[in-house]
């Protein structure tokens, strides 16, 4: 009994059909120690979908992200894929297999890479010649935070990739970059580089409803939000923030039974907990936010020049008449 | 004729002893014939006619002799071990692979709780130092996957598929066996980690292997994930992995 090019091909897609189906009866059943238990079998696929995704097959790729992005496992990439993703970040490679990478990126463990700073770079690159999605903007950032809560690695992040903090994508509930990237020494770094709209994005992708936040960190935010975002003409900034936690508080109030459809491992300390973290930046914010009323009341020459400002921000109009009101004598 | 004088040897437990040479070489070239069936049918050229054979199995059954100790005891009467390094006896390249490659074959199909299994670990750690070294082997992966099937597990995970190359009849033929470890493995726990090494290193992303390899690494990740492989092997699957 021979096979034809045909058969051949029907008892490829048949079995790699069969992979799919498992992987998302896996995500679905969200059977964690299964997944992760698998993560050797699972990463052993990833070759093979870096060469369909060549071909412009993307479904093969999709359906294995899709299985390690609901692991939760940090590094969930077998070590044996390092030589792999050395080659793809190659200048050389085609668009398709850097994106692939940038993908898959979140799900490495950088540390142990042997060349990791030269990676680093490669990948900045990398990241900068794929064309943009929400998919690869979020992988960029969460495998940019990761990166920098390395305290070896961090200096080897090029001053340009933290722009990509700048495009804000929809980090999902499970999020290892979110998590680790609030300790001191990331916020400090961030803080250092001394621009506000890298300082305020850092801010509203790191805050979530998902996580907690170190402890350190959160000291290190409050003097941040105290001293970054304290001048009058940054309220545009605290209002993004204000919004942002807002948003965070109106979710948890949702209760445990919302928050766990999609973290199965949170509880109700959990939830409260957050709720008085994020209370706690609110009231800083607020407070920040006034003592810059105060003093744009007792500065009129800074209210002249905020006056010039909001006259043309049609949206702001309440707020305007609010300033004014409250400046004359 | 041969098989009737087989016949007659198989019924003397001396015989088969004095002519185990002989029978194990014919062994080795009826399933070298059948190897080869099978890579034919994958490269599309025709079959050749099997009716001419005995399938080594029938062979085996007659003699009652255990198939892996015959390729066992062939292999090893083609090389020398010296302070653990194994190598071919000059002139014995060719056989010591055939061999190697039958040994293989049937210890992927042997059931890795049987005592068949245990005799010839013991036949084999006789002669094959635990610490062996098998670069000195023309093709030394098909034996050093024999060593990790035959050694222990702490050993294996220093067995790597770096640098293999072979030709696209042997890798197809070490593919389809590694099916067959890799279910004998699932129905023990779960697939060895030295056969995933050989789906990561057999898949590069830049080219690909033959389909019929592609479709048996393939197989070994579903049989590992626990697929439901009974639809996809009435359509043909099956029909590829023929036990020795």
């Amino acid at each position: 009994m021979g096979f034809s090019k045909h058969e051949t091909s029907v008892q490829l897609e048949e079995v790699l059909s069969l992979i799919s189906e498992k992987l998302e009866t896996l995500v679905e059943a969200a059977d964690l120690s299964q997944i992760c238990s698998k993560y050797k079998t699972i990463t052993a696929l990833f070759p093979y979908a870096v060469w369909r995704e060549l071909n412009g097959k993307r479904e093969t790729l999709d359906s294995l992200l899709r299985v390690v992005r609901s692991s939760k496992r940090h590094g969930f990439m077998w070590k044996r894929v390092r030589l792999l993703i050395a080659t793809l970040l190659n200048e050389e490679s085609h668009a398709s297999t850097k994106r692939a990478t940038v993908l898959a990126s979140p799900h490495l463990r950088w540390r142990d890479f042997p060349n990791s700073r030269e990676l680093i770079k490669l990948l900045a690159a990398a990241a900068a010649a794929v064309p943009y999605t929400e998919e690869v903007g979020m992988s960029v950032v969460d495998t940019l935070l990761q990166i920098a809560s390395n305290d070896s690695l961090r200096p080897s992040i090029p001053s340009n990739m933290w722009l990509w903090l700048h495009k804000r994508p929809s980090l999902p509930p499970a999020c290892w970059g979110r998590y680790l990237a609030s300790c001191q020494n990331v916020v400090q770094t961030i803080r250092n580089l001394e621009d506000i709209e890298t300082l305020k994005s850092f801010l509203l992708l790191v805050w979530s409803e998902w996580d907690g936040l170190y402890s350190e960190g959160i000291e290190e935010m409050d003097s941040s939000i105290q001293l970054g975002f304290g001048k009058i003409e940054m309220w545009r900034h605290r209002e993004d923030l204000l919004r942002r936690l807002g948003h965070i508080l109106d979710q948890l109030d949702l209760g445990l039974e919302h928050m766990g459809q999609h973290d199965p491992g949170i509880n109700e300390g959990d939830i409260q907990q957050r709720k008085e973290l994020y209370r706690a930046f609110r009231e800083v914010l607020l407070e920040v936010d006034m003592k810059a009323t105060e003093m744009l009341i007792r500065e009129p020459l800074r209210l002249t020049a905020l006056f010039r400002l909001l006259i043309h921000v049609d949206r702001h109009k309440v707020l305007l008449n609010v300033y004014v009101c409250d400046s004359s004598p | 004729m041969i098989y009737l004088q087989l016949e007659q040897i198989g019924r003397d437990s001396d015989a088969i002893q004095y002519n185990k040479e002989s029978i194990a070489a014919f062994f080795l070239w009826e399933t070298w014939i059948e190897i080869s069936n099978e890579l034919q049918e994958f490269d599309g050229q025709p079959d050749v006619d099997r009716r001419r054979f005995f399938g080594p199995r029938d062979l085996f059954h007659l003699t009652n002799l255990a198939p892996a100790a015959i390729y066992l005891d062939t292999f090893l009467s083609y090389v020398d071990v010296d302070q653990g390094r194994v190598t071919e006896r000059p002139g014995s390249e060719q056989a010591a692979k055939v061999a190697s490659l039958c040994l293989l074959r049937a210890l992927s199909g042997a059931d890795p709780t049987s005592s068949v299994l245990e005799d010839i670990r013991k036949s084999y750690l006789a002669v094959i130092p635990l610490a062996a070294n098998f670069e000195g082997l023309h093709r030394h992966h098909a034996i050093n996957a024999i060593h990790a099937i035959l050694v222990s597990s702490r050993l294996r995970r220093f067995f790597e598929w770096t640098g293999y190359q072979s030709s696209t009849r042997e890798h197809t033929f070490i593919a389809s066996t590694l099916v067959r470890l890799a279910r004998k493995g699932k129905q023990h726990g779960k697939v060895p980690r030295w056969v995933l090494r050989f789906v990561i290193h057999s898949m590069p992303h830049d080219s690909q292997p033959p389909v019929s390899v592609i479709i048996d690494c393939l197989t070994i990740i579903a049989v590992d994930l626990g697929c439901d492989m009974s639809h996809a092997e009435a359509s043909g699957l099956r029909g590829r992995y023929v036990n020795p």
